[in-house]
């Protein structure tokens, strides 16, 4: 068993039933490959950096499991074929699944979350607003294009 | 701190963020860290710009490449039609 992560940009357009229809989908496709699925998450509506399937905007999902190489296999065969997903990308986070750590990891995520009261949008990104000068004069107009998340 | 020299007006610093700050993690679905080290047109910085080691440069890149695929970063900003 491996621990591998997969993100994948869902129709920013589909209804609440449609997502709810996607969401139960894959994790489906999880559970019946003998995979564990470990966490799903939604990181809201984004700008995409460049049009996806004529689409602008695209609504990320992250997905966390366990499980073989077959498992990846057949849920990258399933999002393909599916029309509602515009892109996803996959990458195994650990070689050998280890479900001890990953409790242990849980218990330590939930305690801070409890302890800072959790930003409802993945936020929380290490905003690094230090000199670097040189770069963000070459950035400058890098733009706004993330944020305006409108769920 | 640093310096600045004569000819090259453009840096003062030159150290590696991720090793100055442990709780800076790369991560390429994190698009708002990885893009100060992409220029506008969506070019990975040179470390020898950025300052940062070789070690990070390799996992930033990367992470670059995959925050593109993914579409949270470009490939290029310029198209020609
Ligand atoms: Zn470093």
């Amino acid at each position: 068993m491996r621990k591998y992560e997969t993100f994948f940009i869902l129709d920013p357009d589909l209804s609440d039933e449609a997502n709810a229809a996607v969401d139960e989908k894959l994790k489906t496709v999880v559970s019946s490959n003998g995979g564990t699925l470990l966490s799903y998450a939604s990181w809201g509506k984004k700008k995409l950096a460049y049009p996806v399937k004529k689409r602008i905007r695209g609504h990320y999902v992250l997905m966390e499991y366990a499980g073989g190489p077959k498992l990846v296999a057949e849920l990258e065969r399933n999002m393909r074929l599916d029309e509602r997903l515009l892109k996803f990308i996959t990458v195994k986070l650990e070689e050998r699944f280890d479900p001890e750590k990953e409790e242990a990891r849980r218990g330590a995520a939930q305690a801070a979350a409890e302890t800072e009261e959790v930003t409802p949008e993945k936020e929380s990104f290490p905003v690094v607003e230090q000199e670097e000068e040189q770069l963000s004069a070459m950035d400058e107009d890098v733009d706004a294009s993330e944020e305006e998340d409108e769920s | 701190m640093a310096m600045r020299s004569k000819r090259r007006t453009f840096h003062r610093r030159k150290v590696c963020r991720f090793c100055v700050d442990a709780e800076m993690k790369i991560d390429y679905k994190d698009s708002k860290t990885l893009r100060y080290f992409v220029t506008e047109r969506g070019k990975i910085v040179p470390r020898r710009i950025s300052g940062n080691c070789a070690k990070h440069q390799r996992v930033l890149t990367l992470a670059v490449k995959r925050a593109r695929q993914i579409a949270l970063l470009p490939f290029t900003t310029v198209h020609t039609v």
